[in-house]
């Protein structure tokens, strides 16, 4: 446990220093991006100076790791606010898509890894679904809910001020944009375990007794499958976090994935460590989970 | 606003009679303003989604300025064809060498807090701005804060050169803080709006009754920045909000297919010149850059690349200026004397991702060169490099220039003295002509000396400035006075109004 944990800090640490390393390798850094498209290059030195970007890469890594273990995430180089209750907002306004998709990811999953099990065809359909970018995911979805049918707003706008509750239907798209290629990824992943279980004497000799589908499903293959579904879960809680940003920008939807993309368009290191630090947390957790079912499974 | 707005009735009473006449008359001629609403307006926010509070520092995002437009009072803004209208500044003087400006502020402005707007606040928001110069390019230009005073309801502002436009640089971009204040999480602002609700997407305004000047139409605005310019034209062509502001062609195009929205343009916005550097092979020589001029086909460019949205352009640089040389034909497109001149020449013509249209604009150019016999090959760039590494370095580029007053640009890009060069033009003629407008407080006179400038770049600069672009806003039909005045006459929305 203590030697889980030794690794998961060092690995924690060894993304930080990685994307801090990307991006202080990325072409122009925030004082240039700052200045402007044109600005005189006297003014980019000055802005320079005045964020500390002059200082040498490795110094501002240990600063920031030193204020990091006073709990103190920095300030955004672009408007100079704390960094803290930004990444609290966006991450509250992330979980409140990144929950339902992932709950409806592992159902929909797991019941679609039991209908296809003994299909090709079926088999390949999910393969292909799971492997559409998210581009044409989101413009499907937008075409067909939005301006095909006119049920749901084509972008995820919230009430200025307000938040998700105000208008739930504006988390519908984006729930469905993150949880239909999870839920083919993680049906690919137990369609063999369950195909498996199917073909064992005593689901095929409840089947020749008459038990229905749905009961065999339930009593006879769910529980064969528990280990490599809550796996499989453990590790989409961490990937669906993390990989927001495309679904995010499309639908306008205020989450962690959009705060990165335009830290990172902007070179505002703080933000972008913070977000790292986040993704990269829960992420681990979700491994460490899904290693620690794996384990006891194989017991 | 006031003359926009008649001359805007104008047009539609006459239109209302035209319909009235022809007896087909829908109704739909909107009378006098009506009060009332809350608009929705959205915009893309390039730099990042981040909202940023400091009034004073980068405000990178059309979403900010506006913001800070409907919030903060400022000393004057631009009008129509470069002139400048009064704003919490009444009038304004300067010394005959144009060196001291004597503001005189109105007495009746108020912070929402309650207490009076006064000169001394004014001063203090200025020194932020020149305070915060590197971050937010420079936006008081010459104004040299240390030397200006404050004195009751009186500004006096010195410079560090004579600045005959010093009102136009300053128009729209002075936001006035109360003395003291250093932190701006609950703005206090003596502006047409007063904050509601604030979140990290955008910020809801209502109407701030204390306000000196025209009661404001709308009740309040919903300012939203999009991170991705897709999503804001889905937003507005699905009527989740009112306006998207300065969208691309496409997007426009879209719009008015629908037969449900309105565009409106602002002309000459933008331009994306051709830069040729006149200290580097082969635009050095006059006749290679006389060929390019000829080679290329600028009306076909404004109705490909900018999809009609736009103007010709005679290469002057600055099309939105009042200095703009109008009577300077657009230069006719001869491919058989640009042959002759710079036939068999190999060029690579360098642009970027960083704009819309700044590729197919480039690759155009390209193809019309070709056909002159200049053999071009267009190298693409990304954003990110494009402006430290390409621009103003490889001897030809695509440019990109929005539309701020001319005296501006040249102080910043082509004059002798400037920060960088981006053609390489170093005229002491120019530089000269410049300086004598600047110290020439007729206004008259001094735009003719800018306008001698401007014919001058045309006739033998390293510009080609095939046309300009307008800023083009996508809107519902019932939104009506929208801003139409140049540069960031586009930020100040208390004159907008929803049609009932």
């Amino acid at each position: 446990m203590v030697a889980a944990l030794t690794r998961a800090v060092l690995t924690l640490a060894a993304v930080v220093t990685g994307v801090f390393l990307l991006t202080a390798l990325l072409p122009q850094d925030a004082a240039q991006i700052l200045a402007g498209r044109q600005a005189d290059p006297s003014r980019v030195t000055a802005l320079r100076v005045e964020l500390g970007l002059d200082r040498p890469w490795w110094a501002r890594f240990l600063s920031w790791l030193a204020g990091l273990f006073q709990g103190d995430l920095g300030k955004s180089y672009v408007d100079g606010r704390p960094v803290g209750p930004a990444l609290a907002e966006r991450l509250g306004a992330s979980a409140l898509i990144v929950v339902p998709a992932w709950v409806l990811a592992v159902v929909a999953g797991v019941l679609v890894a039991l209908v296809v099990a003994r299909h090709a065809a079926g088999s390949a359909a999910v393969a292909a679904f799971s492997a559409l970018p998210e581009v044409v995911l989101v413009s499907g979805l937008v075409l067909a809910f939005a301006t095909g049918l006119g049920r749901l707003p084509a972008v995820s706008l919230l009430p200025v001020g307000g938040s998700a509750w105000d208008a739930p239907e504006v988390l519908v798209l984006p729930i469905l944009a993150l949880a239909l290629p999870s839920a083919a990824w993680l049906a690919r992943s137990v369609r063999g375990p369950v195909t498996d279980v199917l073909g064992r004497p005593f689901v095929v000799d409840a089947h020749l007794r008459g038990v229905s589908p749905a009961r065999i499903a339930v009593r006879h293959v769910l529980p064969h499958v528990a280990g490599p579904v809550a796996q499989g879960a453990a590790i989409l809680a961490g990937s669906l976090l993390a990989g927001t940003t495309v679904v995010e920008s499309l639908l306008a939807y205020p989450g962690l994935g959009q705060l990165l993309a335009t830290a990172v368009a902007s070179r505002d290191v703080p933000v972008i460590q913070a977000v790292a630090l986040v993704d990269a947390a829960v992420v681990l957790v979700a491994v460490l989970a899904a290693d620690g079912i794996a384990k006891a499974g194989a017991r | 606003m006031s003359r926009e707005f008649s001359r805007r009735a104008a047009l539609v009473l006459g239109g209302g009679f035209a319909l009235a006449a022809c007896g087909k008359s829908d109704g739909s001629s909107p009378g006098s303003p009506s009060s009332g609403g809350t608009l929705r307006y959205g915009t893309v926010a390039a730099g990042g989604a981040t909202a940023v509070a400091d009034p004073h520092g980068a405000l990178f995002n059309e979403s900010d300025w506006v913001r800070m437009a409907a919030l903060y009072d400022v000393l004057c803004v631009p009008g129509e064809n470069g002139e400048v209208l009064p704003r919490l500044a009444t009038t304004w003087t300067s010394s005959p060498d144009a060196t001291r400006w004597r503001f005189e502020l109105r007495t009746d402005a108020a912070f929402t807090d309650g207490r009076p707007v006064r000169a001394r606040d004014v001063l203090f928001s200025l020194r932020r701005i020149a305070s915060k110069a590197a971050a937010n390019g420079d936006r008081l230009g010459t104004v040299d804060i240390g030397r200006s005073t404050a004195d009751g309801n009186v500004l006096e502002l010195v410079t560090s050169l004579p600045d005959a436009e010093l009102p136009r640089t300053l128009a729209g971009v002075t936001f006035v803080v109360p003395e003291g204040t250093e932190t701006f999480d609950n703005p206090v602002g003596s502006g047409p709006f007063k904050p509601a609700r604030a979140d990290a997407q955008g910020i809801a305004v209502v109407r701030n009754d204390l306000w000196w000047g025209r009661r404001p139409y709308l009740d309040g605005l919903e300012i939203r920045g999009f991170a991705d310019p897709q999503a804001l034209s889905v937003a507005v062509v699905s009527n989740l909000i009112d306006v998207a502001a300065n969208v691309n062609p496409a997007t426009a195009k879209t719009a008015e297919r629908t037969g449900r929205l309105a565009v409106t343009s602002r002309p000459d916005a933008l331009t994306y010149p051709l830069l040729m550097r006149l200290d580097k092979a082969p635009f050095d020589r006059p006749e290679v850059r006389q060929a390019v001029k000829l080679a290329v086909d600028r009306q076909a460019l404004v109705d490909s690349v900018l999809l009609g949205y736009g103007t010709p352009g005679n290469d002057a640089p600055g099309p939105s200026d009042p200095s703009y040389p109008r009577d300077l034909a657009v230069p006719a497109r001869d491919v058989a004397k640009a042959r002759s001149l710079a036939g068999g020449l190999n060029v690579v013509l360098n642009t970027t991702t960083a704009y819309p249209g700044m590729v197919s604009a480039a690759t155009a150019v390209a193809g019309q060169l070709r056909e002159a016999g200049i053999a071009a090959e267009v190298r693409q760039h990304p954003a990110e490099t494009y402006w430290t590494r390409v621009y103003t370095v490889e001897p030809f580029c695509l440019g990109y220039t929005t539309d701020l007053p001319f005296p501006v640009w040249a102080r910043q890009t082509a004059l002798s003295t400037a920060g960088y060069n981006e053609t390489g033009w170093k005229d002491p003629a120019t530089d000269r002509d410049f300086a004598t407008a600047m110290a020439t407080t007729d206004p008259a006179r001094r735009t003719e000396l800018l306008r001698g400038i401007q014919r001058r770049m045309a006739a033998e600069g390293g510009w080609v400035v095939w046309g300009s672009a307008a800023s083009l806003t996508v809107a519902a039909p019932s939104v009506r006075g929208l801003p139409s005045g140049s540069g960031f006459a586009r930020i100040f929305l208390d004159g907008v109004w929803l049609q009932r």
